[in-house]
């Protein structure tokens, strides 16, 4: 490994020394999360999907995981969109053939697909946010790459803020590393960068659907 | 990025004669004022955030090296690497390095303020290595050879018919005849063109929204998702980040989410949050094969021992340039470097040198509307005054300034001889205004006169009409 010029010595001097007279103000703590991200069972479902709904995100509301590939078909077909789709490997146990139009692939995605279906980790009510993570089971490419961006979340997963998001995934991080990447997800992309006007469909996905589950997720199945 | 802020005046000039750029500016500040307040509104523990992440701030510069160093400790146990560099050609160099050691030649990059401070895209450009802005706004200025005009809406001093004719003579494999006239079709064309950059670059550069030490994350938020695609497809991923992005907690980047986003474009909360935290995994599908960490000081540290020091708070949300009154009649280029507005104002003098930048700090009028919205509550008034005291005591003031403040500073210190040329001021221009008792001429300020009325005063100082007030005499 070729070795730049290498500053730490002298920039932690510099920072030390700027520091060493100095009354330490301590740390606050946690905060009381606001109203909005205290909500329980019923109206936190509801603001979530209010929330997701008013960033454009689609829902739809299933029993059981293994109702997705009907639930999938059904929509993809009601937007006239392709029924070819590039799904994360965690969904790979489920009965996919039962949809004969569905040509489903399992992996990450590439610039070729249209449609990519994940599994979060959590959600947040509160904003009507995803928590995706990435693992072998849950490629971060599905996230980004295709036009269409399916998204299945349990119903138990969403936390009311973004604190129950840190909780679970500090959770997870005990008996699992840090994920390379975690990704909260509000919304389809946009940008605003023409005029200050809102478009959708930037450089990600131009659509966000999302599937609420009943059922437990596997991602607390087999963790 | 070479700073050009001394020709701030001869700037000025040109950008408030610019109708191009006053319907621009117009259309900005038309959608970011509402949107904050409303998303402001939405939130009434708002102010209370504002405190909680004020503290947070505080406690962290006070122990920034503890945090920093635990930070490192995190990355490197997540597989990942940290550079530090203490000013630009370090910063400059490491990445070079970095790109030679991957054997990259192509790069895409997320939008960041701090490779724009470090001139980065020239740099490697000049050293064979092709850099490609892939934010929106970023693009658009690449193609034009621009510089942001805005920290978070980098080409907000365009309008449509300008990205227009850019995009007609960048992408001169389309049709020429295309429609091209609303932003949904020029965002459009923008996807399609990169869309399949982001897998053949060999590295890819962000900066970051934050650090998190607990975790050795970088976070970048981002709505468009380029930032995601640069970061996930590149083979090598290289973050760059200011060291005052450093925050302890998960927890603590909760609250920082949470002011950023209302404060920036109003939203409750950005489209893409992500925290990246080393390279792919074993087993991993996706993601970069090698992850790095290149922190800048760049004259922070500077800062932090200094009387600038609350400005280290700066979230970079860029209220204040959307709320400021100034900002908002001469766009962003005309301050002559990365930062604009307020934050500026204060951020171009503290890490580009005073003596570059002494206009900086005068050009307000100190209506306090930046610190009002600042969800830092960075005084930034208080900030531009302490630096034109120190531009005065340096010497970096121009001798004909130094020379009138000193010689109001003994008026104004001997209360006699004040009250005696004030009284005598105002008989003088009370009797000289004409009919109209407006000035439309005045000697050394006639260009301040010819677009604002200057009224001719009447009755007396304020001194003698307090003294004629006093014995209980009020009316």
């Amino acid at each position: 490994m070729i070795e730049a010029r290498n500053d730490r010595a002298e920039i932690f001097a510099r920072l030390k020394a700027a520091n060493v007279d100095r009354n330490k103000t301590p740390h606050p703590g946690a905060i009381k999360p606001p109203k909005r991200a205290n909500k329980k069972s019923q109206a936190k479902l509801d603001q979530f999907i209010e929330a997701a709904t008013a960033q454009y995100a689609t829902i739809d509301d299933v029993a059981s995981f293994a109702d997705i590939p009907a639930a999938m078909a059904t929509w993809l077909r009601g937007q006239n969109l392709a029924q070819d789709c590039v799904i994360a490997p965690i969904l790979s146990d489920l009965d996919w053939s039962s949809q004969s139009g569905l040509a489903p692939r399992f992996g990450p995605a590439t610039t070729a697909d249209m449609v990519g279906v994940s599994v979060a980790f959590a959600g947040a009510a509160e904003t009507g946010t995803v928590m995706m993570i990435a693992n072998e089971n849950t490629p971060t490419t599905l996230n980004f790459v295709p036009d269409v961006e399916i998204i299945a979340i349990s119903k138990k997963d969403i936390e009311a803020g973004l604190e129950g998001c840190w909780k679970q995934l500090r959770q997870w991080k005990e008996t699992n590393p840090m994920p390379r990447a975690v990704n909260f997800i509000t919304g389809p992309s946009r940008t605003a960068d023409v005029e200050a006007t809102m478009v959708l469909g930037a450089h990600g996905p131009r659509r966000l659907h999302l599937i609420l589950v009943d059922e437990a997720s596997p991602w607390r199945k087999n963790p | 990025m070479e700073v050009s802020s001394q020709n701030f005046k001869e700037n000025v000039h040109h950008a408030v004669d610019d109708e191009n750029l006053k319907g621009a500016m117009e259309k900005l500040t038309g959608a970011l004022r509402p949107n904050r307040a409303k998303a402001v509104a939405g939130l009434p523990e708002f102010d209370e955030l504002r405190d909680h992440g004020i503290a947070i701030k505080m406690h962290t510069l006070d122990h920034i090296d503890t945090y920093l160093e635990q930070f490192e400790q995190n990355v490197i146990a997540n597989g990942g690497h940290v550079h530090w560099c203490a000013d630009e050609d370090s910063a400059r160099q490491t990445i070079l390095d970095l790109c030679r050691q991957h054997d990259v030649k192509t790069v895409t990059k997320g939008k960041s303020m701090v490779t724009e401070e470090l001139g980065l895209n020239d740099f490697l450009d000049q050293h064979g290595i092709l850099p490609l802005e892939t934010d929106l706004g970023e693009y658009i200025i690449q193609l034009r050879g621009e510089s942001p005009s805005h920290i978070i809406a980098p080409a907000t001093h365009l309008q449509r018919h300008d990205i227009a004719q850019t995009f007609r003579d960048a992408h001169q494999h389309l049709d020429p005849d295309r429609p091209m006239d609303t932003a949904e079709a020029l965002t459009e064309e923008a996807r399609q063109e990169l869309r399949e950059k982001y897998g053949a670059a060999d590295a890819g550069i962000t900066g970051a929204n934050f650090m998190i030490a607990e975790t050795g994350s970088t976070i970048i938020v981002t709505n468009e998702g380029n930032g995601d695609l640069t970061q996930t497809l590149a083979k090598t991923h290289i973050v760059v980040a200011s060291m005052e992005k450093i925050l302890p907690t998960m927890d603590d980047a909760g609250v920082m989410l949470r002011l950023l986003a209302r404060s920036a474009t109003g939203q409750d909360m950005s489209v893409y949050t992500t925290l990246s935290s080393g390279p792919r995994r074993p087993g991993d599908l996706d993601g970069p094969d090698a992850f790095h960490v290149v922190i800048v000081d760049n004259g922070r540290s500077k800062m932090l021992a200094g009387s600038e020091r609350e400005m280290l708070r700066c979230i970079r949300c860029s209220a204040c340039l959307n709320h400021c009154p100034v900002y908002s009649s001469i766009g962003g280029h005309a301050y002559g470097w990365v930062y604009s507005g307020p934050m500026g104002k204060v951020l171009t003098p503290s890490l580009a040198g005073l003596d570059k930048a002494r206009d900086l700090p005068n050009a307000s009028s100190f209506c306090g509307k930046c610190q009002e919205v600042c969800p830092m509550r960075i005084p930034l008034p208080k900030l531009m005054r302490n630096l034109r005291v120190k531009q005065v005591d340096q010497k970096i003031t121009p001798l004909k300034q130094r020379l009138l403040l000193s010689l109001w500073a003994s008026l104004a210190s001997r209360p006699q001889l004040y009250r005696l040329v004030t009284g005598m001021m105002t008989k003088t221009l009370s009797r000289f205004a004409s009919q109209r008792r407006v000035f439309r001429w005045m000697p050394f300020i006639g260009e301040w006169v010819k677009s604002r009325d200057l009224v001719a005063p009447e009755g007396g100082s304020f001194f003698d009409r307090y003294k004629a007030s006093k014995g209980g005499d009020h009316d």
